[in-house]
């Protein structure tokens, strides 16, 4: 699973980071930040690896 | 009429009774097992895939070692079901599998209990074979009866079959694999380019025996697959506009839109949004997504009457 350019989204109606805008295998996909999902899981062992890094939300 | 209460538990499995046939039930935990459901795509060409990739609904296609073919195969005369057929097109030692993950929680509630599995195999290899991965602290599971569980290799159509019980404490990952590797090995075989297997009829079920494969309606297979994936839309044809959503545009607002997804899926999923066109309307961009639906995102480039329209993925596979 090769992942790239991974960036929090920004929910603008809750105020809170809701997902992350990445590419995953070339695609570009947005994951929810639910531990459950199996991309999610993988971004987080990446960014505990030094791997990966999710840039900051752009600014609303 | 006097009730008579039958507690077929009691029944031995391999004394089958209409009793038993009757409560049996779903009884096979596999989904997909007739490799008929395949959202994602057509895969009746041959072509190459990665490690990992999941292709046919539930099922993640693994290749170690080795370079590999994935080919999804038509019901011909005399087969009852779909299947799906590995070959590998590099020599070394490796393994290519199909594998699906079983969600653990069910698994845990049955605790100590015996499951068979069973498929309808053809290969050229002798080391194409059935195995659970699961057992207490990892690892493939120790078959209790895996006198059938491999292909001879000769090529023909075969019935593997191979028996296990789990322990009531099943590790992170509760697998049911068929293909060419290693039984329970550390160590992967020798593959060949050219070698293959088939399988059709993939069933997991309770009890020691295996029985004829549950044939499920589509419909039915298609609403237990929906929840681990989803595709609404296609590239091209009335499903393109499917997804269309008319809106009074105001230039630099966002609108907000819900999709509920077909069914509750395991978790929250990763959606790819495809196949977008638009008028006056942003690109549609899921900014939040549940296990229930999302919500999508247009902020307008103009004012007026328009339109955004969409294809979108769901994946929440384990």
């Amino acid at each position: 699973m090769i992942i790239t350019d991974a960036q929090y989204k920004f929910d603008s109606l809750e105020g809170v980071n809701s997902s992350v805008k990445v590419t995953i295998d070339g695609t570009e996909v947005t994951v929810p930040l639910d531990p459950a999902n199996r991309h999610y899981a993988e971004i987080l062992k990446q960014v505990a690896d030094g791997d990966l890094t999710i840039a900051d939300a752009d600014e609303e | 009429m006097a009730l008579i209460k039958l507690n077929t538990r009691s029944i031995p499995d391999d004394a089958v009774t209409p009793a038993k046939v009757v409560q049996e039930g779903r009884k096979n935990l596999l989904i997909n097992g007739g490799f008929e459901i395949s959202q994602r795509g057509t895969y009746t060409s041959a072509a190459s895939y990665n490690d990992g990739t999941y292709l046919i609904d539930r099922w993640e296609t693994l290749r170690d070692g080795v370079t590999a073919n994935y080919q999804h195969l038509v019901p011909v005369s005399g087969e009852s079901s779909y299947g799906f057929k590995l070959i590998a097109t590099s020599s070394a030692a490796g393994a290519i599998r199909l594998r699906q993950r079983l969600e653990i929680p069910n698994i845990y509630k049955w605790g100590a209990r015996t499951f068979t599995l069973s498929a309808r195999v053809k290969s050229n290899s002798s080391n194409a074979r059935l195995l659970m991965y699961g057992g207490s602290g990892g690892g493939y599971v120790t078959m209790t009866s895996d006198s059938n569980d491999s292909h001879t290799g000769g090529g023909a159509m075969e019935t593997l079959t191979a028996t296990f019980t789990t322990t009531g404490s099943v590790s992170s990952e509760f697998a049911a694999f068929v293909g060419i590797d290693n039984a329970r090995s550390a160590s992967d075989p020798t593959i060949a380019s050219g070698d293959y297997f088939e399988v059709y009829d993939f069933q997991m079920e309770e009890g020691s025996h295996a029985s004829s494969f549950e044939n499920r309606t589509p419909p039915e297979e298609l609403a237990l697959c929906q929840r681990y994936f989803v595709r609404v839309g296609a590239n091209t044809g009335t499903d393109y506009n499917f997804n269309m959503r008319g809106i009074n545009a105001v230039s630099g607002q966002t609108f907000y839109n819900n999709e509920k997804f077909p069914t509750t899926m395991r978790a929250g999923p990763t959606v790819s949004i495809f196949n977008t066109s638009e008028s006056r309307a942003g690109t549609p961009s899921a900014t939040s997504t549940s296990i229930n639906g999302m919500r999508l995102d247009s902020t307008c480039g103009s004012s007026g009457m328009g339109y955004y329209r969409y294809c979108y993925t769901a994946d929440a596979e384990l």
